[in-house]
């Protein structure tokens, strides 16, 4: 009985996330530096093999929507593994420095080894994430009280110092690179192509599926090591597939749209408040959470900032910041 | 009994002291060494001709212009770093806690990147700016981390969520600029001696006279608040009063020797622990410790690499081992 209720309840949250997902698909479409009424978008979607300035608007608004709500999801994704397997729910990728792990291996692969194609830019960016995870990850946990979330987040600060000093060395003497990189380095998801929303697609779908089959054991893991042993679950050896499959996922957002901060924390929060801790229903939902976040995040970006843009690594920084601010305030020490 | 003590103490303080005049004596070594090497390298006597006032036709320029404000600068900045890192660290009772993780640097480098790049201002302004929004900055970590009652963890946090969005607005101004101003500004971000003047040193050396004292003088307070808040309240200390002024007159300095130099990674972070190992909790120590780590990366930088390097790229990569072996080491009771 309370069981039904409570399906209804978690199918009727669904339904509001899917309306206010839709909404902002279409608010995203409709602004813009340049604001289209309803019956511009329809005619600009009509037009769209004729090339009037109606539908290239269009066309470029909806790339970067899909994009956007691609890249939302599969940060948030990311976050919610990465919290599974540090068992902190303030793991993401800008926190535990992952992003400039990424960032540093990119700038390296232009300046030395003359990269531009996107997948070599995917490969350098995901041999950083993998790198500097494994790094933090393992600082973290030599000590006395293993990966305490303070230390988590302190090894992350620390590593990232130090591959920005590092990443200085390199840009330093290029204007060029100086200049590459910092446009790169604010998180934007305009400017990208077909093919790179497709490979985006590709990996968070395959990533979805293969995180949403593994979900009784991330909800074992969740529940400490002593019970998933005990359960018969492989802890280490899933811990690495986890760990895995968010380091691919964020590489892959990264080396397209620069770091974005905070997606990977935020989403899941929401989702967890919303759907409650059971992995099965909290994956879907908080990439679907993260990807409305994003979607807004950009609008937003976009129609304060007129004619302009705020990118959206900003936006996502200023919301994301207060709340991490508001969960580090009301949960107790010993639970995060 | 009392008397043996205050024997045993006194030989403790005259040890401490002298170990801070060898730190001292090292570096000055190290300052001189700094005036003699670079580009062209001049003897020790042409160095101490030129400093004591005599015409050497080209080293005149060299060394009182161009390498003197640089030594003085260094040293001076990283004097005021180690203090302010490691009266921070022990406000907090954290080796981990320094302005770096608490986002003070950020938010004197965000005004201070708001000046020189948007409304290319220098000198007076940027100090008052970055002064004042360090402050502002600190004050609203340390706030929010009162509510609900105060952990270690929660002010890093916080510390670390003000950070990102602070540094997400210098990455927009950055993105604003105009691209001939970028190396500047990425030069000042990560910390650099190479613009400095005589004048600066003389900002710097008359706040450090002003701060010092105050410092020195809370200093008991200080050992006090590191047996808690309660043990504080129990010998009679305004916890409140005695951390509010260490805290606003670290910061001053702190934000003052950013403003010059630019946030120099790490050296508030290290400072403070070596200091421990060479002096206990010893104020002066931590200073000429971080004296000597900037004096001894700036030559680093400026000679030993292929590319002229700002100091802060030198100290973040020198700092790192021990960064991290700090957060391995902690233990819970610090936690």
């Amino acid at each position: 009985m309370i069981n039904k209720k409570h399906t209804t309840h978690a199918i009727t949250k669904v339904m509001a996330c899917v309306v206010i997902m839709i909404v902002s698909v279409i608010m995203s479409i409709a602004f813009g530096a340049r604001e289209m009424p309803l019956d511009e978008v329809i005619k600009g979607i009509k037009q769209i093999q004729l090339g009037t300035l109606e539908s290239i608007i269009i066309k470029t608004r909806i790339e970067r929507t899909i994009f956007a709500f691609v890249a939302g999801c599969a940060l948030s994704i990311c976050g919610t593994l990465m919290q599974v397997v540090t068992r902190n729910p303030i793991a993401d990728p800008s926190i535990l420095g992952v992003n400039n792990g990424s960032a540093l291996f990119v700038v390296i692969g232009i300046a030395f080894f003359g990269i531009t194609s996107t997948s070599e830019y995917i490969f350098f960016a995901l041999f950083g994430a993998f790198a500097t995870a494994i790094l933090v990850y393992y600082i973290s946990t030599i000590g006395y009280d293993g990966a305490t979330p303070l230390k988590l987040a302190l090894s992350g600060v620390a590593l990232s110092a130090v591959l920005s000093s590092i990443l200085t060395i390199v840009i330093l003497p290029s204007q060029m690179l100086s200049d590459k990189y910092r446009f790169w380095q604010v998180g934007s998801v305009g400017g990208t192509n077909k093919e790179q929303i497709i490979i985006a697609l590709v990996v968070l779908l395959i990533i979805l599926i293969i995180s949403i089959i593994i979900s009784p054991i991330l909800n074992a893991l969740s529940m400490g090591d002593d019970i998933a042993t005990s359960l018969g679950i492989g802890v280490s050896a899933y811990r690495i597939i986890i760990s895995v499959c968010s380091v691919i996922l964020c590489g892959t957002i990264t080396a397209m749209a620069g770091p974005i901060g905070f997606i990977g924390i935020i989403a899941p929060h929401i989702a967890r408040s919303l759907f409650g801790g059971n992995y099965k229903i909290l994956i879907p939902t908080s990439a679907l959470i993260g990807g409305i976040i994003l979607l807004i995040a950009d609008t937003i970006g976009r129609v304060i900032a007129r004619p302009g843009e705020l990118e959206v690594g900003i936006v996502t920084a200023f919301i994301g910041a207060p709340i991490l601010i508001l969960m580090a305030i009301s949960t107790k020490e010993t639970s995060i | 009994m009392l008397d043996l003590i205050i024997k045993k103490q006194k030989i403790e303080n005259r040890k401490a002291i002298n170990k801070n005049i060898i730190l001292l004596i090292t570096l000055f070594a190290l300052c001189f060494l700094s005036l003699m090497i670079g580009n062209t390298n001049y003897s020790a006597k042409t160095v101490i001709d030129v400093l004591l006032g005599k015409e050497v036709s080209g080293a005149g320029f060299i060394i009182n212009t161009l390498r003197l404000p640089r030594a003085i600068v260094g040293m001076l900045a990283g004097f005021a770093f180690g203090i302010s890192g490691s009266i921070f660290q022990r406000m907090l009772r954290n080796p981990l806690a320094s302005p770096d993780v608490l986002g003070v640097s950020s938010g004197s480098s965000v005004s201070a990147v708001f000046c020189i790049l948007i409304l290319r201002q220098s000198g007076a302004v940027v100090f008052i700016a970055s002064v004042l929004s360090a402050l502002a900055v600190t004050l609203v970590v340390y706030l929010l981390s009162q509510i609900k009652g105060y952990t270690i963890t929660k002010i890093v946090l916080i510390g670390i969520a003000m950070q990102a969005m602070l540094r997400s607005i210098i990455s927009y101004m950055q993105i604003k600029a105009n691209v001939n101003d970028l190396g500047a500004v990425i030069r000042w971000l990560s910390g650099d001696l190479s613009t400095v003047s005589l004048e600066d040193a003389k900002i710097l050396c008359f706040s450090l006279l002003i701060i010092l004292p105050i410092l020195l003088c809370c200093n008991n307070q200080l050992k006090i608040l590191e047996f808690g808040e309660d043990v504080a309240k129990t010998l009679g200390v305004n916890t409140v009063k005695a951390r509010l002024i260490q805290l606003i007159s670290s910061v001053m300095i702190l934000a003052i020797a950013t403003a010059i130099t630019g946030p120099i990674a790490f050296v508030s972070f290290i400072s403070g622990p070596i200091a421990n190992k060479i002096n206990f909790k010893n104020m002066i120590t931590a200073g000429l410790v971080g004296s000597i780590i900037v004096v001894a990366s700036e030559i680093i930088g400026q000679n030993f690499l292929s590319v002229k390097m700002p100091v802060g790229v030198i100290t973040g990569i020198v700092g790192t081992p021990y960064l991290i072996y700090l957060i391995v080491s902690q233990r819970r009771e610090g936690a």
